[in-house]
Formats: C-alpha cells, structure tokens, sequence
C-alpha cells in the first residue's frame, strides 16, 4: 500500500536493552507490513547513571551492587516483564549477569544501514537473539563481525570503522540525546514528536498510514 | 467470575488514564475489579538546575516526557485533563478507598475528577468530606481511630513486598501488569479461560 507524505521514523535501539529486544519483532513486522525502512540508530544506555550498577557472577551471586531496593524491584520487573512478552514471541530472555557495553554492537547497527540497509533485519535479529541467550559476548568486535558476516554483510573495513568514524558518529549521536529530551529505548521519533516505549506501535502506525480514523491509545501488541 | 485486582492511586496520571479504560474493559468482560490503594510517589516534574548530573538529567527528561504523552492520550481519549500547579496530595481520600461499603467506582471516578479535572488537593479534610457527600457515602468513615494514613503505607508496603512497583498495576490471578498497555494481555487471558 502507498500512502502520501509518510512522516521520517526514525528508531533507537540498544542490543542490551530487554524492552528493545522484545519491541523488535512487532517494529520489524510494521515495517515490513507497511513496505518501508526506517531509519534504525543506536542510543548505548549509561544505565548505572540512573538505574545503579550490579554484577553477578556464573552461579547467579551478586558480587558487585550499587542499586537502591525500589531500583532493583524495577529491574525485577522489567525483566519479569520483558521475559514474558519475549516468550509469547518465542524468544529466551535470560538476565543479563552485568551491564554490558553494547557500543560495538550498536555501531554495528550503523554500518550495516550503511553498507546495506536491507539486511539490517537479520543483523538485528541475529545479534539480539542469541545475546539474550547468553551467548554472545557483544563487547568483542571480532564476535560482531562474525554476526554481521552471518547476516552476509560485508565486514572489510568494519574494525577501522569502530575505531574511528563509526565511534566519532555514534558518540555525537549520544551527546545529543539529552538535549533533545531523548532518553532510553526503544525510542520512536518522528520530524516532530518522539515516543519511548514499544506500547506507542499503534500510534505510531496509525501516524504512518495517514491518521484515518480515531487514534488508538497505547497497548503492547500480541 | 474472575476476579481482576487493580492498585491505583488518584494522583497518579496514569491509573487516572487506565481507570476509564479499565471500567470499560469491566463491562466487556463481566470482571468483578478490586480497587486498590497504592500510594505512590509524588511526581511533580523536577525543574531543571544547574550542574545536573546525567541520572537527574535522565530521570527529569523522562518525566516530562511522560507527561505530555499522558496530556495526548487524554485528548486521543477524550478526557480532561490538567496537571496541578501545586504538589497536591491523594493520602486521606486514597486511604478511605478501603473502608467503603458497596460501590466504590463513583467515589473513585469522582476522587479521579477532583483531582485531575478540578486540582483538588485529596489530602485535605474538607475536600474529601464533599468528595464523600458528593459520591454518597457516609462522612463517618473518617470519625475511625485508626490512624487511616499509616494504614495506607502499611499497605502500600505489604503490595510492595508483593512486587508492585507503581501505579497501575493489574493483578490478575497472581501475576502482575504495570500499565494499560497490558489489556490485550488480560483480555487475551480472559478469553482463553472462558
């Protein structure tokens, strides 16, 4: 279907985020429903600066906590939350033992848009989910190239890139989030209004296929 | 009849957003919905200052985010709305909320009005007493001696010891849902259970 004047989306996105993993799949499937490419961009989450910082060890042992208890009860269910809607999806979420630095995998967002924007969707499917299964370790870059040659996308100048224009790129873009009142994922932004959270879908689609009708309230889909 | 268990608080956008939502859902799905009090927080939006670190930055943001998308669903969903100018309360009302007898969705209907239509302050006296009046229940259920208030944060603790976070939450046969958006959750659920 082909409407007129479809406003710009654009998506942020964290590979370490559980609400980015679980707004994946109904954002992949607007997108392919409606017969467009969003533009799909990085916001690497600094969570220790307003959610504390923890880390556990293999068996599951907190050795490392610098979290208040109202903060651990909403990472709580945040978790409890994502891992269900994950499972509806067929997903596996599993806790994450630390806060990750997801900087190289999100790069790797931008140069596969760059490189080719088509096969974005299985990068990102297949870097999001065996990383919430655990079996990815997303701070090694030779781990990423590997995800992005799996999504057959060429990986020959990947490393200088996060090394040098792609970090330059991607740090920018991350300086600029809080001036712009942006502040965590997934985030829809439009050329004139933004929306964090993956229960804004139904507005966000009733905006792409020309405000018909009443506007839907927000809803997590099925 | 199932039995749906929803904690809210009337100062709370978001429960006053989800409330008229919920009472629709009620009547589509025949649900016998439990209202529960839950006081949250109070959430005036911090203003801006100098040398801010990046989680006050973070956490500033994301409440006036929230709170021009809450005054967008409430024009998407036809219902006034204005935030109060002043850090009103909801304590008194939010803790007589148990100690009603028969129907309670008038009071809390109006208890919702009063606070997000008029910017009625809910912890004031007088203002519940015609609160109570006004949605036809007894003003005697304030002349109780226990201390109404700390039975309210009693409470609150024991849903938070529960895993309720914020408001609302949806209960619903011992799982827990922060927010409208997980209607078509519990509404798939109902149905599957039919």
């Amino acid at each position: 279907m082909v409407y007129s004047k479809i406003p710009k989306l654009i998506i942020y996105i964290d590979v370490k985020s559980p609400y980015a993993f679980v707004a994946l799949k109904p954002t992949l499937a607007l997108e392919k429903d409606l017969g467009l490419l969003f533009d799909w961009k990085p916001l690497t989450l600094d969570i220790p600066s307003y959610l504390g910082s923890a880390r556990k060890n293999d068996s599951g042992k907190l050795i490392e906590n610098n979290r208040s208890k109202s903060q651990w009860s909403g990472v709580k269910y945040a978790y409890r939350d994502a891992r269900r809607y994950a499972n509806i999806q067929g997903k596996t979420l599993l806790g994450t033992q630390k806060i990750w630095d997801s900087s190289i995998a999100n790069i790797g967002v931008t140069w596969v848009s760059t490189q080719d924007r088509q096969r974005l969707p299985d990068y990102l499917i297949n870097i999001f989910n065996p990383f919430w299964k655990r079996e990815l370790d997303i701070e090694n870059i030779q781990v990423v190239s590997e995800i992005i040659r799996l999504s057959k996308v060429t990986t020959k100048g990947f490393k200088e890139y996060v090394a040098g224009e792609g970090k330059k790129k991607h740090d920018l873009l991350q300086a600029s989030f809080h001036k712009r009142g942006i502040f965590g994922v997934p985030t829809y932004e439009f050329p004139d209004e933004f929306f964090f959270g993956r229960e804004h879908l139904p507005y966000v689609r009733w905006r792409l296929t020309g405000c018909e009708g009443e506007a839907p309230d927000i809803a997590y889909l099925l | 009849m199932t039995v749906l268990k929803i904690y809210i608080d009337f100062k709370s956008p978001e429960s006053y957003l989800a409330f008229h939502q919920t009472v629709t859902f009620e009547k589509e799905h025949n649900l016998d919905i439990s209202w529960k009090p839950f006081l949250t927080k109070s959430r005036t939006t911090p203003l801006p200052k100098k040398n801010e670190t990046k989680g006050e930055t973070h956490l500033r943001i994301r409440e006036e985010h929230k709170k021009s998308l809450n005054l967008k669903y409430a024009k998407i969903l036809n219902l006034p709305m204005k935030y109060p100018r002043d850090e009103n309360q909801s304590d008194l009302a939010l803790s007589l909320l148990p100690k009603l007898s028969g129907e309670t969705k008038d009071y809390i209907t109006l208890a919702f009005h009063y606070f997000w239509q008029q910017n009625f302050d809910l912890n004031n006296r007088d203002t519940v007493i015609e609160l109570l009046k006004a949605s036809k229940k007894e003003t005697t259920v304030l002349d109780v001696e226990e201390d109404l208030i700390q039975t309210l944060i009693h409470d609150t603790e024991l849903a938070k010891q529960s895993g309720v976070i914020a408001t609302p939450t949806y209960e619903l046969e011992g799982d827990l849902f922060l927010g409208r958006e997980h209607l078509p959750w519990i509404k798939k659920h109902l149905t599957n259970n039919r």
